[in-house]
């Protein structure tokens, strides 16, 4: 009997330590960030917790049908923590994870050994059930010194790497928004006249560009496209420390992690890092005219060579103009270097792309590429995935924006999907990662919505609490607003209007694991 | 770092010295400072070989004891690199062997410069010198080429292609087909050898009988056009990509035959190959050709013209040599055939035209990086069009396709 217990609460146990490593490696193993998230999530954790404890009270009292409710109890818990529905992003079984599980096995083996193994093995058990959610934490702060060395070895590795190709340039690409579009645009761009290597996907840690140096990078390659991601002050400092950019470009500056830079003015800081280092490589830096943030910045004088773009302003050394969009895509125009207009066109929607795709234009045209020669890059470019991206589908179209979405590209979505003909109809959980303004920044997102969406999905009641509130704030029909669990039930329910009707549904961020507990 | 540049030679193909002599004087011409060359020999039996004497071309005259004393290799993937990787490690042995970034493909002829080889290269997603799989097969198989460029409305001379089969069945109404045809002098050639292998000239009936059963020997399909009298040959070299291109000085080979035989082109002045090697600055073929070639501005500007089209037609890439036949009886040009990889890069021609070995190199090399990247994109976007796309019967529909 009693081994039964011990096989049920061991199986607890490894189904807790997984889970609980998942959100670890969702909250980027940075401890603040956990603890934060298990604030947010007690009772999930109540609950997962629950069982153990009153499996715990019942074990005091040996009697034979304490026992076998204790394994009735512990059966139905395990059924309740198996992993239910696919992740949206899977764990990953990374070298740095496997680490963790050896610390953790290696504590876990201590404990068990205290006072002879069969001693109270599965009062152990259970108490380690219940401290399951901090041993991933004690864990990393044991492994803390070997990460540090071996990170420390492989920025070395990559620092030799790149020593090794003197001619290599490094552009690195920053900004709240739109950077990982410009990466992309930029290395279609410049593919066409070199050989371009860029950090893939949203590979923008110092350790992510330090992984793509040291398994991606060829000694062919010409151009290397560093996205640079900053989710604290300090973090572009060491990317540029590593990579020594000479050429910057910053795409936009808005409010994005408030959770750890507090202030907008800190943000701006950690964002010019690039442009101090591009200063010290005398290189020259790009960057997005139309950002009230930035063209302050620009104003003052950052003493280096700046080349500045964006849209509808003759100010601008590169300046796009005559915007126009449709659901079926951008035009624009732009003077070439011979100061010739040039009309292009593009797939992409949302006004915004015209200014991404502007700063890639302005680099490869500083590189040498004619504008003219851009014409076909620029038809073919692709939408980031999850990033405004097009997806038609007869009479329904979606627009996927389901990235990571803060305040102001979800209102540039909004602005998108309100030139698109018939029904529209927004499916959101509401933003996050905003700190203490995240309530205001979603009461003015509901608002906002009101004036374009007819329909509104709300997924999810946690975090879309404060977007009802906006919505309700202006008059709008409350039949037309649903609250549904998964943005797939939105996508189907929204499919009904489409019988009669044309519609656009926009899928405006969708909340990763961590956040849908 | 430097980049790791495979060169690739040898095969399975008639003209397997040739290709060592090419591979092995580009070698020679390439700029060490930028490159890290690793030869790679190709035997007769498409064992692969790497090795210290591999690139040593005295080491070829005692082929037993060369390839005893190196490692046979083969290619593999190893995470975004492509590795040479040793077939028969030894327990004390790495089981890689090197690395390379971009594959050089110097082989001439039937099994390997056909698209084989190509289309063995692409399988490991690196970059290569030269033409693609298509226009190497394309470019090898003479009446395929011939087709493809009357179609486009080049000019080729009429011909009859015949198998092997054919001929055997009623050998009397082949040849009885050729004569309705074509009149005498004809030309027989096997269908897909270059360097003038199995080419030979028939005046009557028995000549031909003689010529074709010769040709079978080397190819299942052999092809019968006119010959031409009073015929000057004319080649010239083409370097780019379907965007740009470039065309070099002519030349005309000499003929000591009818035709420019094997004897000829490779072998002639009776010197051997490690002699010949020796000063291999200078063109194998040097003193049977004449360069430039004697021919009137007029029709080298014509003969330069036909063979841009002919490369555009074709959709090659790097640096390929076309070989142009003109009657002077009746001042017309034709397009004879394709080599896309010519016999010594047809540097000396390139060369004349103020382009050294060296860059030339350096130009093929950056063309094979251009044309990957190119590729990797479409891949690319064919990716996102067709499985990412939001399918809104969820899994259901991929059920069904199982």
């Amino acid at each position: 009997m009693k081994s039964i217990i011990v096989i049920e609460y061991s199986i607890h146990l490894i189904l807790l330590l997984v889970f609980y490593m998942h959100m670890f490696q969702l909250n980027s193993y940075f401890l603040k960030k956990h603890i934060h998230w298990m604030k947010n999530n007690t009772k999930k954790m109540v609950i997962q917790l629950g069982f153990i404890l009153i499996s715990l009270m019942l074990l005091c009292v040996n009697h034979m049908i304490s026992m076998i409710s204790v394994i009735i109890l512990l059966a139905l818990s395990i059924i309740y923590n198996m992993p239910k529905q696919k992740a949206k992003v899977p764990f990953q079984l990374t070298n740095r994870v496997k680490r963790m599980f050896l610390t953790e096995g290696i504590l876990i083996g201590m404990v068990i050994w205290l006072g002879g193994i069969d001693t109270y093995l599965y009062i152990k058990l259970g108490i380690l059930n219940i401290f399951s959610s901090i041993l991933c934490m004690i864990a990393n702060t044991i492994n803390m010194p070997i990460e540090y060395f071996g990170q420390q070895r492989y920025i070395k590795q990559a620092k030799k790497i790149l020593n090794e190709m003197p001619d290599l340039l490094v552009i690195g690409v920053t900004g709240s928004y739109g950077k990982t579009s410009v990466k992309n645009f930029l290395y279609k761009i410049l593919s066409t006249k070199y050989e371009v290597l860029k950090t893939p996907k949203n590979f923008n840690t110092t350790m992510g560009v330090v992984k793509t140096i040291r398994e991606k990078l060829k000694p062919t390659h010409q151009v290397f496209i560093c996205e640079m991601g900053a989710t604290k002050p300090g973090d572009i400092k060491e990317i540029c420390g590593i990579v020594k950019p000479k050429m910057g470009i910053i795409t936009s500056i808005g409010p994005q992690h408030l959770e750890s830079f507090k202030t907008i003015e800190n943000i701006i800081k950690a964002k010019f890092e690039l442009a101090d280092s591009v200063k010290e490589n005398h290189g020259v830096m790009f960057l997005n005219g139309n950002d009230t943030n930035i063209a302050n910045m620009i104003k003052e004088n950052l003493d280096m060579k700046v080349v500045s773009y964006g849209v509808e302003n003759k100010k601008f050394i590169y300046n796009a103009y005559d915007l126009k969009s449709s659901s079926k895509g951008l035009t624009f125009k732009i003077q070439d270097e011979n100061k010739e207009e040039i009309a292009l066109k593009t797939k992409l929607i949302g006004k915004h792309n015209v200014m991404n795709i502007t700063a890639a234009m302005a680099i490869g045209n500083y590189l040498g590429i004619p504008i003219k020669n851009m014409k076909t890059s620029i038809r073919e470019i692709q939408s980031v995935e999850h990033r405004l991206q097009l997806i038609p589908h007869g009479n329904l179209t979606i627009i996927d924006d389901s990235y990571n979405a803060n305040p102001v590209s979800s209102k540039l979505a909004l602005d998108t999907l309100a030139e698109f003909e018939g029904i529209k109809i927004i499916v959101t959980p509401g933003l996050i990662e905003l700190g203490e303004e995240e309530r205001k920044y979603n009461f003015e997102f509901g608002q906002y919505i009101t004036e374009v969406c007819d329909y509104i999905f709300l997924v999810g009641e946690d975090h879309s609490k404060e977007v009802l509130e906006g919505i309700h704030s202006r008059k709008f029909n409350k039949r037309k607003i649903f609250v549904v669990h998964t943005p797939e039930e939105a996508v189907k329910k929204a499919n009904k209007y489409a019988v009669k009707n044309k519609v656009t549904v926009l899928l405006e961020n969708d909340l990763p694991d961590n956040y849908n507990v | 770092m430097k980049i790791k540049v495979g060169v690739f030679f040898g095969g399975k193909s008639v003209e397997h010295e040739v290709s060592i002599i090419t591979a092995l004087q580009a070698i020679e011409n390439m700029n060490k400072e930028k490159y890290d060359v690793i030869p790679i020999y190709i035997a007769k039996d498409n064992k692969m070989y790497c090795g210290n004497g591999i690139g040593d071309i005295k080491r070829y005259t005692n082929l037993k004891e060369l390839l005893k004393n190196s490692t046979q290799v083969t290619l593999v993937q190893r995470g975004e690199k492509v590795a040479i990787i040793r077939s028969d490690k030894k327990f004390y042995e790495k089981e890689v062997y090197d690395y390379i970034d971009i594959a050089f493909p110097i082989v001439h002829g039937t099994n390997v410069e056909d698209g084989t080889i190509q289309g063995y290269l692409k399988m490991f997603n690196i970059p290569f010198v030269g033409c693609d799989v298509i226009s190497s097969a394309v470019g090898m198989d003479k009446y395929v080429c011939k087709c493809i460029l009357k179609e486009n409305g080049l000019p080729v001379l009429d011909c009859k292609c015949f198998s092997k089969k054919a001929y055997n069945d009623d050998s009397k109404k082949v040849i009885e087909e050729i004569e309705n045809v074509i009149p005498y002098p004809v030309i027989v050639k096997p269908i897909n050898l270059g360097s003038s292998v199995g080419i030979s000239i028939a005046n009557d009936q028995e000549e031909l009988q003689e010529a074709i059963e010769e040709a079978f020997t080397y190819a299942k399909k052999i092809l019968v056009e006119k010959a031409i009298k009073n015929l000057k040959e004319v080649n010239c070299s083409v370097l780019g990509d379907y965007e740009e291109t470039m065309v070099s000085e002519c030349e005309e080979p000499i003929k000591t035959d009818e035709i420019l035989s094997y004897q000829d082109k490779y072998i002639s002045g009776g010197k051997k190959m490690g002699g010949k090697l020796e000063g291999s600055k200078t063109s194998m073929n040097a003193g049977v050709l004449k360069l430039p070639a004697e021919i009137s501005k007029e029709t080298k500007e014509k003969i330069q013209n036909l063979a841009k089209r002919v490369f555009r037609v074709l959709g090659c890439t790097g640096v390929i040599r076309i070989d142009f036949m003109i009657d002077q009886y009746l001042d017309k040009i034709y397009v004879n055939e394709v080599n896309t990889i010519p016999g010594c890069l047809s540097f000396h021609l390139w060369r004349e035209t103020n382009v050294n070995y060296t860059d030339l190199i350096d130009k093929l090399i950056e063309l094979s990086l251009k044309r990957n990247r190119e590729e990797e994109e479409i891949t690319y976007s064919f990716e996102t069009n067709i499985l990412e796309g939001y399918n809104l019967n969820g899994t259901k529909g991929v059920k069904n396709i199982k």
